[in-house]
């Protein structure tokens, strides 16, 4: 889980960045588990991660956005419109990822448009599944389906 | 609705746009956002360039879960979060008032 060591021997391998609110928080020690907890208190940036789950070292923004309304509507992603995933995509950019990049969870490559793991991305998804993100995000859709 | 122009700082401002925002219905205040200022300036609400990281200059999930009323909370009284982004101004009232003001 979360510890607050600093230990140089993680330095990134292979982390090319394209964004310059990243580049310190790629190389600093593990996130203290407020902001963890505080990167974590959307919906939208839990889906995110899980969505970086799928072992794929970077995935496109349309890509996520399709996934996360995906889920939220509980479709199939041939469903999202177009539409719907530009919106989604807006929050996405404009908010969910600048939050998680300040948290050092992951980062923004604005020259391929791609949202890519850091050396905290793990350690983040840790903390969501150790508290039972996966059940609790199928009730969040639920409920907001209901809304 | 309002029209009266007011005063930012030293600038003339222009109401361009106005919509209402409902956090019950309406998906993330950050989303209303880009899009009524992506309107006004008449660019596409996907474009890095001429919209920056909305982030950057407010943290409108704050905005939208604690200053805008919604059902889950009532609001007493009146108010208005007013700040400048992507070279327009934009206020955001607690009763879901969004304004976007442009110069001349």
């Amino acid at each position: 889980m979360v510890t607050h060591e600093s230990s140089n021997n993680n330095a990134p391998s292979e982390l090319s960045l394209g964004d310059a609110r990243s580049h310190e928080n790629a190389t600093q020690a593990p996130p203290e588990l407020d902001e963890v907890f505080a990167a974590l208190g959307h919906p939208r940036r839990r889906y995110l991660l899980h969505a970086l789950l799928d072992g794929r070292s970077e995935q496109t923004l349309d890509e996520l956005a399709t996934s996360i309304t995906a889920w939220e509507q509980d479709e199939p992603r041939e469903a999202v419109t177009a539409e719907e995933r530009d919106r989604c995509r807006v929050a996405l950019y404009h908010t969910h990822i600048p939050k998680l990049a300040d948290a050092g969870i992951l980062d923004y490559e604005s020259d391929d448009d791609v949202v890519v793991r850091t050396t905290n991305t793990e350690q983040a998804q840790a903390v969501l599944t150790g508290i039972g993100g996966e059940a609790d995000d199928a009730q969040e859709m639920h409920a907001r389906r209901t809304d | 609705m309002r029209d009266e122009s007011p005063s930012f700082g030293s600038g003339e401002w222009q109401q361009a746009k106005q919509t209402n925002y409902d956090p019950d219905s309406d998906g993330e205040l950050a989303t209303t956002l880009v899009y009524a200022v992506a309107d006004v300036k008449g660019v596409d609400p996907l474009d890095r360039d001429q919209l920056p990281v909305l982030y950057d200059v407010v943290d409108a999930e704050f905005l939208e879960e604690t200053f805008v009323a919604s059902a889950e909370r009532a609001v007493a009284g009146e108010g208005a979060f007013c700040f400048q982004y992507a070279d327009v101004m934009v206020t955001v009232e607690r009763n879901g008032w969004i304004t976007v003001y442009d110069q001349e």
